[in-house]
């Protein structure tokens, strides 16, 4: 007991010993380190050179002065640059805005066009190049349903206006949209009830429309060939209305004629020969002497 | 105004007018000036790096962003960089790694007798340039210049755990240097 007392008081005797000589040796690096830092914080800045400060100093005002000069020059050089650039996109920008303007009017132009009109081409090329993007058979009777349906608008104000020199044209135009349309239905492409009713419902329009035309020598090919048509394809009818009706009711059709004026008013405007206006009622026209025939070319 | 306020201040002012940086420099001078005079032993070179940075400083300071630092560490950064290129470009070593401070400790070099100190300034600046260069970074911008360690660490491109411990080891070996220096 007494031996592990003195081992365990020799151990205690040594330790404190070694942390005596470790404090000690913190203590004296803890003071040399304060010491150096003392020196080091209280030591004189080393000396500049006389004037080398204010030689500094001048070189960098110098320096910014230059860098001023050079900024303004700059700036001016870009300002010139960037009024150059807003000149020439100004410029550009107006192109575009005119040919933008340009294009969207014709193509609106084109788009209300009447046939005769120098843009009319441009419509019908236009409807071509949908005809050739529209993929699909009932997508493509649907398109021809709606240039049918174009033309005969078209057809109403050239038989409102009178304008027959287009005539001829525009029903050729028509009749080939109606073919193409009978062929789907023939072929049976068309699926829809509603496509044929909304055909059928054309073609009667159609002919309400040829039956306002007058009858002249440009338009009479277009309509008989019209109306020949009509008998090939419903027979049932029994022909053209010369066919219905009797010499007698021809007569006095003849008679109504010769009672009618010289010009008649149709629908406001619209100036109408004697000869239109037969046509316009629905009646054959009736042959006139010569003599009528030069005194209404005259009047014409 | 505060320090830091009237700094701001003129840093702003001389991005918009490089003329107005003649007042960052007679603010800063003779903080860059030491530093590169401590790292740099011949004062020739040391003015010749001076002129470098605040030249270097006046063309860039359009372009400087507060970015949570003093505008001193980003002045200090140009400096650092100054000098580091100014040794590579000498292909010299002016400043002594810590074995050879340490061999000139043993081998008895007197640093008084070697630069011809006379004073405790002179035999400081004897010291730190024999530390290596991230020691001396510390020394000089941590216990001169005063700067704290997180700008000592941006300046120098370390972390602050690091110039702690460039610091702890700078210190041992100033003592090593100056307590055999003494001892002769």
């Amino acid at each position: 007991m007494s031996r592990k007392k003195e081992l365990l008081d020799k151990r205690i005797e040594s330790f404190l010993k070694n942390a005596e000589t470790e404090s000690l040796e913190l203590s004296s690096e803890f003071t040399g380190t304060m010491n150096i830092l003392e020196k080091i914080q209280s030591a004189a800045p080393p000396k500049v050179r006389d004037g080398f400060k204010f030689e500094l100093k001048e070189k960098l005002a110098n320096k910014a002065n230059k860098m001023v000069r050079g900024d303004k020059a700059t700036l001016q050089a870009g300002n010139n640059i960037f009024t150059l650039l807003a000149s020439i996109r100004l410029k550009v920008a107006s192109i575009i805005v005119a040919l933008s303007v340009f294009a969207g009017s014709t193509a609106y132009a084109a788009s209300v066009s009447m046939p005769g009109d120098i843009l009319y081409p441009v419509k019908l090329a236009s409807e071509k190049i949908i005809e050739t993007m529209t993929i699909g058979k009932e997508a493509k009777t649907e398109l021809n349903l709606n240039h049918y349906q174009k033309r005969l608008d078209e057809l109403e104000v050239v038989v409102e206006e009178d304008n027959l020199s287009e005539l001829d044209g525009l029903i050729s135009s028509l009749n080939k949209r109606e073919e193409a349309v009978e062929k789907d239905l023939s072929f049976g492409r068309l699926s829809g009830d509603e496509l044929k009713e909304r055909f059928r419902e054309k073609k009667e329009k159609k002919e309400k429309i040829l039956n306002k035309l007058p009858l002249d020598s440009s338009s009479k090919d277009s309509k008989r060939e019209h109306e020949e048509k009509d008998e090939d394809a419903n027979p049932s009818k029994g022909g053209g209305r010369d066919l219905q009706r009797s010499p007698q009711t021809f007569e006095n059709e003849t008679k109504k004629s010769e009672e009618l004026p010289e010009t008649t008013q149709v629908k406001g405007s619209l100036r109408l020969s004697r000869r239109k206006a037969f046509y316009f009622l629905g009646h054959s026209v009736p042959q006139e002497p010569p003599e009528q025939d030069a005194l209404l070319e005259s009047v014409l | 105004m505060h320090q830091d306020d009237e700094i701001s201040f003129l840093v702003d002012r001389a991005k918009e007018d490089p003329r107005a940086f003649a007042e960052i420099y007679e603010a800063f001078f003779e903080k860059i000036y030491n530093y590169v005079r401590y790292k740099v032993s011949n004062p020739t070179d040391a003015e010749d790096i001076t002129e470098l940075v605040f030249l270097r400083a006046l063309e860039s300071i359009s372009g400087f962003k507060w970015k949570g630092y003093p505008f001193s560490s980003w002045l200090f950064r140009i400096a650092h960089n100054q000098v580091v290129d100014h040794f590579r470009a000498t292909s010299r070593r002016s400043f002594s790694s810590i074995d050879d401070s340490e061999a000139a400790l043993d081998s008895g070099v007197n640093i008084e007798a070697e630069f011809d100190l006379k004073d405790d300034a002179k035999m400081i600046q004897a010291a730190i340039i024999k530390l290596p260069p991230d020691q001396q970074d510390v020394v000089i911008l941590k216990f001169i210049d005063g700067l704290t360690n997180l700008e000592v660490a941006k300046i120098i491109g370390k972390s602050e755990g690091a110039v702690k411990s460039l610091q702890h080891r700078a210190m041992r070996n100033l003592r090593k240097i100056l307590g055999s220096s003494e001892n002769e």
